[in-house]
């Protein structure tokens, strides 16, 4: 302790402090020159980007103005523990008292006069609180603040009222304003190491958090617990009373408020402590292990970028737009940046909105730190796409969607490798962990969520896969694609600088194919691609086969008749369902809101008119289309929402291309589809869905040396499952029931997943034997056509009835008819059963059966049924007047049939 | 001696009275500029579709019946700014409304202040007067 006092080169801390206010002061005059009240945020904006004296000079007045108020403080405190204890008279005590109270005013309106989002909500919160004051509140707040909302009044009261008010008490109590020369030599040596270094802060007006000064932050966290308010004043006033108590009363009232007040600042430290760190944006609690804890918390705090600039470099900050209130030094250096749309122009934007790093400096290095070269990945999407201004709505719920999620891949994948007991069960990437199903995942499968990072600039391709925001939104146009290949080709081409792709609402086919591709390729299916086992040298070249991402052979088949009809994805599917509705879903199909029959309705439209919309499909229809009030638009029959592209005129239904604005008629369904109602339970897909891809008999096995990679973590690794595909093919697809609760529906199904897997090849614990699964998955194939099925597709199909490939034969004779089927496909070893099969011919199957838990292949019975049709039509035309009869009555066209007619099953 | 007639006493009453004229001047002063201050009128276009949109001092949920709301929260008189998850929010204590004002999540326990505006049908023109 003598050691300390002898190197401690100052007499006591009210001289520190009397060395602070005087560089305060200095600095603050010579602050005044560059700082224009009238236009306060956009003059420290300015000044942070071309006057770096004046970077430093308000560093010092922040710094030394923050270190005034403590060691005032500390000073007060140093008199309480002295021996001779505070020697004041009444009066001079009392308004030192109340001057802690005016410096923290004088603070606070420095605070204010910054005029940054933390600046005007602190402004609105202390009008609130002082008018608040009984009687004389108003009065207060109107005199402290001013009327309009100019900061004049705020302005006078910083650079005189308070400031005055403080020089006036320390001549009074110390007699001299002036510190003593070592302790300003020392202490301005301090200011401006520290000034140096630390920039002091300035809220960028888009971060969503707002907090106070780091004084009254405590107060913020006091007044998230209070619903009234003004009880923090009076906290306030009773520290400024227990400060002026301390030195009164008998020596054991004095200790007792001496221990008081330091209680109350401990845990004001440490409610400051909680609000700085630990409070993010809308005052919820973070932690650091939020991914954006270092964005929330010292985001204000910006980089120390001192930069000298030329006079071309301050001519281009001086004629760059102001964004948000204030100049950005990005819009300086990219000037004339072309191609985004007008909803994301730079001139209103800005660039550190999407792209981050700092707009507060000329310093290039500094500027860049930091900063989202691609913006709009998952991870970091909450700080630019959905920041406040722009689009929190949605980025806060794209976690839920199943793109997002990928919760029925993993979980039928976990299904099959017996990890859990139903396909069904929500699960999510964010939990994949490093069982065999989950390894199985990493390797094959999970490079298509949207959370899978761009890293890379360019174009959206068939070979991409995630990218959050961009995934979708993300157009380069012929410019910005021709910059940016002349970039790739030479680094020193800056060319692409000029040039930004667009982020827009054109979503493509193109930015769903590379994850649509694969697994149901329904992108594919859609466009009349069918994927095969070739390679590319065994093709011929022609145009009846595509080439997918350099080595995947697809070959042509029936596109589907919506994407003939110029339709694309987005037609048909809504915001909600790409980006999530907030709800977790299992399934796709869960997911998925629009149905066939939204549009092609047969009885009476669901629809909506413009004012019914919910806010996120109006805003997307005015973007998309222009106004049109008292139009009648379908909507879903599922969540009600509007489909935005369609209209009702004249009692038929259109609907107009969104990218390419073409009109569609759409028809309603043929008058075949609901004749009768033997066909009531067919969805619309069982008839219309021409074909479907499906792999039959693929192998897995772990190889401990594969070369392989991890799809989560993007990286390679060693050691790898290795997936030993079957045979591709492209048929009608089978047929099977949806079960939920009554409601019976005939669906396509895929044989998705028949496949052995050698588990024991991972983890060498579990039993030495192979997984064998046989199960078929739902399908929505997107090969519509106009026409559907015939009768016989159906009815004397061994596919359609789940048997698998092979000829179905009926032979009647007098003994009675007698259905046989031969299959294509050898017996399983493992279950007796055809290879391609998902039901064996004229048996059940139960349990284990799909992908889904309610989803099975027709019963013996149902079977029965749909034989005894198709036995009809070996003989009769399935456009016959007796089969159309049947469709109405089948039981009277069967008790009237003729002799030679020949039904099977009959004993 | 009568007290009232002492020059404390004297002073005193003095005193509190210029203290009283004084407080009765700065009232005036402040209340003669608080009238002066101009209104300011906010126009927008009607367009039904229940856009939340927010102004400096209002929220306006526009629909076929808009509502006008104060941005000022009830509790501190923090500008509301933030739509999340079909409820208004207060970025400084965290308190939630719906959009009818009402409060849903603390410390805010009123209602937010609804303004009065007019709707001109013909023009489909939502006008408030700040």
């Amino acid at each position: 302790m003598e050691l300390l006092k002898k190197i401690w080169p100052f007499s006591s801390f009210g001289q520190i402090s009397l060395a602070l206010l005087l560089i305060c002061v200095v600095s603050g005059i010579l602050l005044a020159v560059p700082y224009d009240v009238n236009d306060a945020y956009a003059s420290i904006s300015l000044m942070m980007l071309i006057n770096p004296a004046a970077i430093l000079f308000r560093n010092m007045h922040y710094w030394s103005a923050n270190f005034f108020l403590v060691f005032s403080l500390i000073h007060i405190w140093d008199h309480f523990s002295a021996k001779a204890g505070i020697k004041l008279k009444s009066g001079i005590w009392l308004r030192l008292s109340i001057g802690v109270l005016i410096i923290l005013l004088a603070m606070l309106t420095g605070f204010l006069l910054k005029a940054d989002a933390d600046s005007l909500q602190a402004r609105r919160i202390l009008n609130d609180l002082v008018g608040g004051i009984p009687f004389i509140g108003s009065l207060l707040s109107a005199s402290l603040l001013g009327i309009s909302d100019s900061l004049q009044v705020i302005y006078v009261h910083h650079i005189a009222t308070f400031t005055l008010f403080i020089v006036i008490i320390i001549m009074e109590h110390h007699k001299t304003i002036w510190p003593g020369l070592k302790e300003t030599i020392w202490v301005t040596a301090f200011v401006l190491v520290l000034s140096f270094l630390f920039v002091a802060p300035l809220h960028d007006n888009l971060n969503p958090v707002i907090k106070g000064p780091w004084y009254f932050v405590g107060l913020q966290e006091i007044l998230h617990w209070l619903s009234t308010p003004q009880v923090s004043l009076l906290i306030v006033l009773l520290f400024i009373l227990l400060i002026f108590l301390v030195p009164y009363g008998s020596p054991r009232n004095q200790f007792v408020t001496k221990r008081a007040l330091l209680i109350l600042t401990i845990i004001y430290l440490l409610l400051t402590l909680t609000g700085y760190f630990f409070r993010g944006p809308n005052w919820k609690f973070i932690t650091p292990a939020n991914s954006d804890y270092s964005h929330y918390i010292y985001n204000p705090f910006h980089s120390n970028g001192f930069a000298f600039t030329d006079y071309q470099e301050t001519n281009r900050v001086n004629t760059s737009p102001e964004v948000f209130g204030r100049k950005e030094g990005c819009l300086a250096c990219h000037q004339d940046v072309k191609g985004l749309s007008a909803s994301h122009n730079p001139e209103a934007l800005g660039c550190y909105s999407c792209h981050g790093g700092d707009p507060f400096t000329m310093n290039k290095n500094t500027a860049h730190k930091n900063m989202e070269l691609i913006p709009g990945n998952l991870t970091t999407a909450e700080r630019s796409c959905g920041t406040t201004a722009c689009h929190p709505e949605i980025v806060s719920r794209i976690n839920t969607g199943l793109m997002a999620t990928l919760s029925g891949m993993i979980s039928v994948d976990r299904y099959v490798f017996d990890e859990q007991d139903s396909p069904d069960e929500l699960t999510t990437i964010h939990h994949l962990g490093n069982s065999a199903a989950d390894e199985h995942l990493r390797n094959l499968c999970v490079r298509c969520h949207l959370g899978n990072q761009k890293t890379e600039t360019g174009p959206v391709n068939e070979s991409s896969r995630g990218g959050g925001c961009l995934a979708c939104h993300l157009n380069y146009g012929d410019k910005s694609l021709t910059a940016y290949h002349q970039h790739k080709n030479n680094d020193q081409d800056t060319t692409y600088l000029s040039f930004h792709p667009s982020v827009d609402l054109q979503v493509t086919d193109e930015h769903c194919f590379g994850c649509h591709s694969r697994s149901g390729r329904i992108s594919t299916n859609f466009e009349g691609w069918h994927e095969t086992t070739l390679t590319a040298e065994e093709t011929d070249g022609s145009s009846n086969y595509r080439i997918v991402e350099g080595y995947r052979v697809f070959r042509k088949q029936e596109a589907d008749v919506h994407h003939t009809g110029g339709m694309e994805c987005i037609d048909c599917h809504n915001s909600y369902e790409l980006m999530g509705d907030g709800t977790l879903y299992p399934h796709e199909e869960q997911q998925t809101d629009i149905q066939c029959s939204d549009c092609h309705y047969s009885d009476k439209p669901n629809t909506l008119v413009l004012c019914e919309f919910d806010q996120e499909s109006a805003i997307i229809n005015s973007l998309r289309f222009s106004r049109a009030d008292g139009k009648k638009y379908l909507s879903t029959a599922k969540r009600k929402r509007p489909l935005i592209n369609t209209f009702i005129r004249n009692d038929s239904a259109f609907l107009i291309t969104k990218n390419s604005k073409q009109t569609k008629y759409m028809k309603p369904p043929a008058s075949v589809c609901s004749r009768g109602e033997a066909h009531n339970d067919l969805s619309c897909n069982s008839c219309h869905a021409a074909w479907a891809p499906s792999c039959i008999g693929c192998h897995n096995a772990y190889d401990d040396h594969e070369p392989g990679y991890d799809m989560l973590r993007n990286d390679f690794i060693t050691g790898s499952w290795v997936e030993y595909v079957g045979e591709y093919q492209a048929h009608a697809p089978a047929l099977g029931y949806r079960e939920n609760g009554v409601v019976k529906t005939v669906i396509p199904v895929v044989p998705g997943m028949i496949l052995t897997i050698d588990k024991h090849s991972y983890d060498h614990s579990y039993e030495d034997t192979v997984l064998f699964h046989r199960l078929y998955a739902p399908a929505v194939p997107h090969t519509t056509q106009t026409k559907g099925r015939s009768c016989t597709s159906c009815h004397n199909n061994p596919v359609a009835l789940g048997y698998g490939q092979g000829e179905l034969t009926y032979t009647a004779n007098e003994q009675g008819g007698i259905w046989t089927f031969n299959p294509k496909y050898k017996n399983s070893p493992y279950d007796g059963l055809p290879e391609d099969a998902w039901t064996g011919f004229l048996q059940e199957r139960s349990g284990k059966v799909s992908t889904r838990s309610d989803v099975r292949p027709f019963t013996l019975e149902e079977q029965k049924k749909i034989l005894t049709i198709g036995a009809c039509l070996t003989c009769h035309n399935e456009s016959s007047e007796i089969m159309k009869e049947s469709l109405f009555d089948y039981q009277k066209v069967l008790d009237s049939r003729k002799e030679q007619c020949i039904l099977p099953f009959k004993k | 001696m009568d007290h009232t007639n002492s020059r404390r006493y004297f002073l005193k009453t003095a005193g509190s009275l210029l203290g009283a004229a004084f407080l009765g001047l700065w009232g005036t002063m402040i209340h003669t500029q608080r009238k002066s201050k101009k209104k300011e009128l906010i126009r927008i276009s009607l367009d039904s579709n229940g856009t939340v949109l927010f102004h400096e001092d209002c929220i306006v949920i526009n629909k076929d019946q808009p509502v006008v709301l104060s941005s000022y929260c009830t509790h501190l008189g923090c500008r509301i700014q933030t739509f999340e998850n079909g409820q208004l929010v207060c970025p400084c204590h965290g308190s939630t409304f719906d959009l009818e004002g009402n409060p849903l999540k603390g410390p805010a326990i009123t209602q937010l202040k609804k303004l009065d505006f007019t709707l001109n049908k013909e023009t489909q023109t939502i006008t408030i007067k700040i």
